[in-house]
């Protein structure tokens, strides 16, 4: 961080920084992009999804194959509050993440919401994630209303895992 | 991608209140605010193809007049900037109430937008804009306006000219 930044600017962009790991870690999961979740989390990071408690690391692997068994997945970040103390911060991340999931009869949509407390550091001059703990707070579930017929709405961009989801061209096009 | 840089602070602000003014112009309705967040040959496509972003506005508020009622719930934003031009992807759940002939049903679509915007004479807009959905939900609607916890909550959300931000009441 450049030294002569007025310190509530720079107050700022650390705040902003760290939102912005938030976020990127919720495209990564809707993706189902390793390499974008890998990438918010310091190699040492941990993680703490109550089902999965262990190194980020062994939680990317994880989480792949719990989004393999769901057709989509979003994760809406609303408030985010973070602290920042020097070179480390803490978060607290409200989430709506939807689930939409093959089921025995049917489909079902299934809505979990909760909070993100995470802890950041920054190292060498970036920050990254070094521990999330994610907290449930309600859920819901009901059969699918889904009404899209994706195969027959040709000119339609429908969200996508990987890199056919148009985020990608998105970003890194002309 | 997106790292947030010191010298793109007042661009990413800006950014962010072009994509908020967004959704109060549709939510309230208020095509003067909606027409604003354009530079005037941006260019819409919701899915069924590009038109330009200032005559998709003005079909669309008679539209979104005829629902009962909308919300733009807007989430995560991921902001690239370079220079006089960016790019954004802003996570959107999009509620809305609407008749139909089995009676009002509440439709929820979880989805994204995908903008490129641009900087001229200091003013950040909107030149093109695709939405991609993810997901959505219909059921009858559940709402309530009445009894002991929303009979108290008196100050409903409105269109222009009738919600509390335009009266003051």
């Amino acid at each position: 961080m450049a030294a002569d930044l007025d310190p509530r600017v720079a107050l700022l962009l650390d705040k902003m920084a760290c939102t912005e790991l938030v976020h990127r870690l919720a495209r990564g999961i809707d993706r189902c992009d390793a390499d974008l979740v890998r990438a918010v989390f310091h190699p040492d990071a941990t993680d703490d999804h109550g089902m999965y408690q262990g190194t980020a690391a062994d939680f990317v692997p994880w989480v792949m194959e719990v989004l393999a068994g769901m057709r989509r997945t979003q994760h809406v970040i609303g408030n985010v509050l973070i602290e920042v103390d020097g070179d480390k911060a803490k978060g607290e991340a409200y989430f709506i993440a939807h689930h939409h999931i093959p089921g025995e009869s049917g489909d079902n949509f299934m809505v979990a919401a909760g909070r993100y407390l995470d802890r950041f550091e920054r190292r060498n001059g970036e920050w990254k994630i070094s521990h999330r703990h994610a907290v449930y707070d309600w859920s819901t579930v009901a059969a699918s209303t889904d009404m899209w017929d994706r195969a027959n709405m040709p000119g339609y961009a429908f969200g996508q895992r990987g890199h056919a989801d148009p985020s990608y061209t998105h970003f890194t096009g002309a | 991608m997106s790292k947030v840089r010191p010298e793109e602070l007042a661009d990413r602000l800006a950014i962010m209140d072009v994509l908020n003014r967004y959704a109060r112009g549709i939510d309230r309705c208020d095509l003067a605010v909606l027409r604003e967040v354009w530079w005037p040959e941006a260019v819409a496509d919701y899915g069924t193809g590009e038109i330009n972003a200032l005559a998709w506005s003005d079909g669309v508020v008679p539209a979104l007049a005829a629902m009962r009622r909308t919300q733009h719930f807007l989430g995560n934003m991921l902001i690239d900037i370079d220079g006089s031009h960016a790019t954004a992807e802003t996570y959107c759940r999009a509620w809305h109430e609407v008749d139909t002939p089995e009676g009002p049903e509440e439709k929820e679509v979880g989805g994204r937008y995908l903008d490129r915007l641009e900087r001229h004479d200091g003013d950040w807009r909107i030149v093109h804009r695709r939405y991609v959905m993810d997901w959505n939900r219909n059921v009858p609607s559940t709402l309530q306006w009445d009894g002991p916890l929303y009979g108290t909550l008196t100050r409903r959300g409105g269109r222009l000219p009738d919600d509390p931000l335009y009266t003051g009441d």
